[in-house]
């Protein structure tokens, strides 16, 4: 009768599961021996974050790879899980051969979950210190301080310092952070309160949670960088710490967004191997690769991170080259978010924010 | 459902069953074996990632954070769901099915889809909050808090405690209705006194069924809720996904499971029992 439909839905989807389930099964029984064999063919399991950020990195850096290299080709796969490239090193089944990985988690970890590695790469055209040795830098990104300038039409009377941020009283409003620690939100709060970027490490936590405790009844923590985009094109926060390259599309989508050019965080991206990846030596040439100006620019060009190599000059558009942090745009100070240091002290810290995040 | 009675000997009809149990053990079994092995150490026995669950000073909050959320929605869904259920009973063939096919919807819609046209509903100034103005509450905030997040994990599990009600309600004699009445009861008592214990097994199954599916919530709570108010799952995708701390998460999970089987067992024992979750399945299977 009516609920016929039910059960029958029910026995479908079941049937579809278990067949999806045999056929993962069989897939990940033959992806190990399906790479790497005899006539020099070797196909690269790439890990990235999806959506246009990897389809950019597709283009600009995997494309002309194998144009060059035509016995080198890739497999496209997402999410970069941590937690699944520790299940496959600890189980001896590791599949993925480059994979996006936090720098201060491939430093944490290096040597027993991702691989120490050997790239060539010419280190003047890089910041110093700026790969590490489970890691290579292979874009850069900003924490910007911004606002809604439908708010605050006037510059003059506009928000100017990284301490208006955490002034309700001259400007009042709704605050938008994602709650990210490896984007230096506690540096940039200590700073705030006055600690000289070059002492920000060791961090003074208490210190840095009390700042933004100041403000904590006006903020809206968003779970992550897309929800704040979201907050912020719908125009729900009246001012944000967000990541350069979503500035460029909330410009792009229209907001009249302002970057106040006081104190910008810096962070790095990473690049990493786990540990017995099947390619090992082959990921690492397709590394170095990446490193190389052009490339570095392409990847600029094409989603709005900004390139490692110092050498690269990508053409930015106009709402790009607005919000560039590393470029002439920028008026203020930038301070590098420091992945060893986060590296050691993670674990701590992190349980020390998420137990004052859900008092 | 079947009816093979096996004895001593197993019918051989359970061979049938192999293939589920294999499934069953290898990919659920198997797994949760491994994390509460590597929860209490591995072999080298210890019960520290236990205890730090006790006083990392948040683990407990969110624990009980989550199982006020699910009470929530448990209640929520059972006052709107009991009516709907009942009328379900009472209605003919065709608007039987109006009423299925309207619960079902969040079924049919892909779980993305139906949260992010929630976060929609519940930003600032949207929709939901506009009505609710309309009543004279206009600072309700529904984006980013627990009351959001609540009533989004309500639509969602609505149809687990309506189906299992349904199948419970459609099941009573209505005639015990009619005598209560001739031998002189208001309806009100007759409803409270005859129609409602006889409904208490599905209420029963459609209140474990919520409640232990709002305990697991994760894609809602993370895009509707806010991290300052995580639920458990938060919790448990931080530490294995951030830390890849699996054996804190092994305990961690080891510790909702075992919470979640107690209540489970002490709801079975209120009344009703977990064969009337089986029930809408035997019932909605073969009998209509």
């Amino acid at each position: 009768m009516y609920m016929g439909a039910m059960p029958r839905r029910v026995a479908r989807l079941a049937a579809a599961a278990t067949a999806l389930a045999t056929v993962a099964l069989g897939a990940a029984a033959c992806g190990s021996d399906g790479t790497g064999n005899g006539d020099g063919k070797v196909e690269l399991t790439y890990v990235s974050y999806g959506g246009t950020g990897q389809d950019a990195m597709i283009k600009s850096w995997q494309e002309p790879y194998t144009a060059l290299n035509p016995n080198i080709t890739f497999i496209n796969t997402s999410p970069p899980d941590p937690a699944q490239v520790k299940a496959q090193v600890e189980n001896n089944a590791v599949t993925w051969d480059l994979v996006s990985t936090a720098p201060w988690l491939a430093s944490q970890n290096c040597g027993t979950i991702y691989a120490k590695l050997n790239v060539q790469y010419d280190a003047s055209q890089f910041p110093p210190n700026l790969h590490g040795e489970c890691f290579i830098a292979d874009f850069r990104y900003s924490l910007i301080f911004g606002y809604n300038a439908k708010k605050w039409p006037d510059p003059a009377t506009a928000p100017k310092t990284i301490q208006d941020f955490f002034d309700v009283e001259k400007f009042p409003g709704k605050r938008g952070v994602v709650p990210a620690l490896q984007d230096g939100i506690l540096e940039w709060a200590l700073i705030a309160d006055g600690v000289d970027p070059e002492d920000v490490y060791p961090i003074d936590v208490p210190r840095a949670l009390a700042k933004w405790d100041s403000i904590r009844e006006h903020t809206t923590w968003a779970a992550n960088v897309g929800a704040l985009l979201q907050l912020v094109t719908s125009e729900q926060v009246d001012m944000q710490l967000m990541v350069q390259a979503r500035y460029q599309a909330a410009l792009d989508a229209g907001t009249p967004l302002e970057p106040v050019w006081d104190v910008t965080m810096t962070s790095i991206n990473g690049m990493a191997i786990p540990l017995g990846a099947p390619n090992q030596a082959e990921a690492e040439k397709f590394m170095a690769f990446l490193l190389l100006p052009e490339q570095q620019a392409k990847m600029a060009e094409l989603s709005g991170v900004a390139p490692s190599n110092l050498l690269s000059q990508p053409r930015l558009t106009e709402n790009g080259e607005k919000i560039n942090a590393f470029g002439p745009a920028n008026t203020g100070r930038s301070v590098a978010v420091d992945p060893i240091w986060w590296g050691q002290n993670w674990n701590q810290i992190s349980d020390e924010f998420n137990r004052w995040l859900n008092v | 459902m079947m009816t093979s009675r096996p004895r001593w000997l197993p019918h051989p009809g359970w061979l049938l069953l192999i293939p589920a149990v294999a499934l069953l053990g290898g990919i659920l079994g198997v797994p949760l074996w491994q994390s509460f092995w590597r929860s209490i150490g591995s072999g080298d026995w210890t019960l520290e990632h236990y205890s730090a669950l006790f006083t990392d000073g948040v683990t407990l909050k969110v624990l009980a954070r989550t199982g006020q959320a699910a009470a929530v929605v448990t209640i929520v869904t059972l006052l709107l769901g009991y009516p709907y259920a009942y009328l379900m009973t009472r209605v003919g063939p065709l608007w039987r099915s109006v009423l299925v096919v309207m619960v079902l919807m969040p079924f049919w819609t892909s779980a993305l889809a139906r949260n992010f046209g929630w976060l929609i509903l519940l930003y600032d100034n949207g929709l939901v909050q506009r009505f609710i103005a309309l009543f004279g509450f206009d600072d309700v905030v529904l984006y980013g808090t627990a009351q959001g997040v609540t009533l989004a994990m309500s639509q969602v599990l609505l149809p687990f405690m309506v189906l299992p009600l349904f199948s419970a309600l459609g099941g009573i004699d209505r005639r015990l209705l009619l005598a209560a009445r001739s031998l002189g009861s208001p309806p009100l008592v007759a409803f409270w006194k005859v129609y409602f214990p006889l409904s208490r097994g599905g209420v029963v199954a459609g209140c474990i069924l919520t409640f232990t599916l709002a305990c697991g919530f994760y894609v809602t709570p993370a895009l509707i809720g806010s991290p300052r108010e995580s639920l458990i799952a938060q919790l448990l995708g931080q530490r294995t996904t951030q830390l890849l701390d699996f054996a804190g998460a092994g305990a961690l999970g080891t510790l909702v499971l075992v919470v979640t089987l107690v209540l489970v067992w002490w709801a079975n024992r209120m009344g009703g029992s977990m064969a009337t979750i089986g029930a809408v399945a035997g019932q909605t299977g073969t009998r209509r």
